[in-house]
């Protein structure tokens, strides 16, 4: 059994304001009850406001399979629906992490900055296309997975599919990174060449050893003036 | 026109975290928007992809507070169509100060969520679903007036200063490029998997050779 398509628009729309009201205190908590309450009018609002925090493009399959449970089975304890959401937000979070922070945007990113910088406004629109398609698709999808399975939503993390497609997106990202470097290493130019060698290799040490970005950020500007001043 | 730029980026920046988070507010979103809008849709485009490169990590590594890499990358579009005759390397170094501090203000301007959230509960708890989501959507001007207040405040400080003489031309182009390359590095590589890499370098070697 699956949700009417009003009741999923109302959830699709609602959960795009999912991080509307992000705060260190209840995290993603309100954005989940304005998603729930759209979702259902006759829920039991004052047991969903704890804590909640998952990556918002997966925050769909928690919110169809929190709705299956209060539907399906109104007689369930509020520390076991509390336990569940626990359980599913940590999972759903790192995947949604690993795969659209970590690997999908800065791939698609790496492809269409390349793209842009030969072909012009090709690269922003495949980046914008490509990403949108993906995650508003992740997002719809999720709603009805979510509600048609329950609790058990958590098994399509298990699929070796999902794990086939991260591996495969993580070598175009590799792949990427180096024909962006290879293509726009400026040949012409020894002194430039040299100095970009030196900054990338600099800034992988860096971030390996100190894994701080923000400082690495702060050298490059000293950096900047010292050359413009040279 | 200061004011048009500003408010477009406090839209822009709904869209990191409050609204969609569609891609709009990475800065080759944001460059192709600006460019559309406000014209030199060229630049604008080529000044995002720089600026996509050097926030391609900005994910919390560790410990540290990561640049916000979106405000960055909207502040020096904004510079850009602004002052469109100021070299591609000024707003390029405004961004990354301005990502820099931006993390901080993001949090300060997330604490006041944090009463929003106290008020939404206390509502939600006594069954008042409507207050509970107004409380929720107060987020949103919220999150628009840091982004308003932070592009306007860079764009008065641009309009008085000049730095052309100490800020390093060719920082545009190498800074971001070099930056990307090891953020990839650092994302992607892995030792198994170096054949992709070399394989990528010596396409794009190819690449640029053929296309002369």
């Amino acid at each position: 059994m699956d949700l009417p398509v009003s009741r999923r628009l109302k959830i699709f729309f609602s959960s795009l304001l999912l991080q509307a009201s992000w705060s260190f205190a209840g995290l993603q908590s309100l954005g989940f009850i304005h998603s729930l309450v759209s979702g259902s009018e006759k829920l039991n609002i004052k047991r969903h406001c704890d804590c909640f925090n998952t990556h918002p493009y997966m925050a769909n399959f928690i919110i169809g399979a929190v709705l299956a449970v209060e539907e399906k089975g109104r007689e369930i304890l509020a520390e076991h629906l509390r336990r569940l959401k626990s359980a599913l937000e940590s999972a759903f979070a790192s995947v949604g992490d690993l795969f659209f922070w970590n690997i999908l945007r800065p791939t698609l990113a790496l492809i269409g900055v390349g793209l842009t910088l030969r072909f012009g406004i090709v690269g922003p629109i495949f980046f914008l296309l490509i990403f949108n398609l993906i995650h508003i698709y992740t997002r719809i999808k999720g709603i009805s997975v979510g509600y048609q399975k329950g609790p058990a939503v958590i098994e399509i993390l298990k699929t070796p599919y999902l794990w086939r497609v991260i591996h495969l997106v993580e070598v175009v990202g590799l792949f990427a990174t180096g024909f962006l470097f290879g293509i726009f290493l400026p040949m012409e130019n020894l002194n430039r060449t040299i100095i970009m060698i030196i900054i990338s290799l600099a800034a992988v040490l860096y971030l390996f050893h100190r894994k701080s970005l923000s400082s690495l950020f702060a050298i490059l500007i000293i950096f900047i003036v010292i050359m413009g001043v040279l | 026109m200061i004011f048009a730029v500003s408010i477009l980026s406090g839209l822009l920046i709904l869209d990191k975290y409050a609204v969609g988070i569609f891609g709009l507010s990475q800065p080759l979103g944001s460059g192709l928007i600006f460019g559309f809008i406000f014209g030199d849709i060229s630049k604008s485009i080529t000044l995002g992809a720089y600026l996509q490169l050097l926030y391609l990590a900005t994910l919390p590594i560790g410990r540290h507070i990561p640049p916000d890499g979106e405000l960055g990358g909207i502040t020096g579009l904004a510079i850009h169509v602004l002052y469109p005759d100021l070299p591609l390397s000024i707003p390029l170094f405004f961004a990354i100060l301005t990502s820099l501090f931006s993390s901080y203000t993001d949090i300060l301007f997330r604490q006041f969520n944090n009463l929003l959230y106290r008020k939404g509960v206390a509502a939600a708890s006594q069954e008042r679903v409507g207050a509970a989501i107004r409380f929720h959507l107060l987020g949103l001007p919220v999150a628009f007036l840091r982004g308003f207040a932070t592009v306007l405040l860079m764009l008065i400080i641009v309009g008085q200063i000049n730095l052309n003489s100490i800020i390093w031309p060719d920082a545009v182009t190498v800074v971001p490029i070099a930056i990307g390359f090891a953020s990839g590095l650092i994302l992607f590589f892995k030792l198994r998997h170096i054949i992709y890499l070399l394989g990528g370098v010596m396409l794009g070697w190819i690449f640029q050779f053929l296309a002369g």
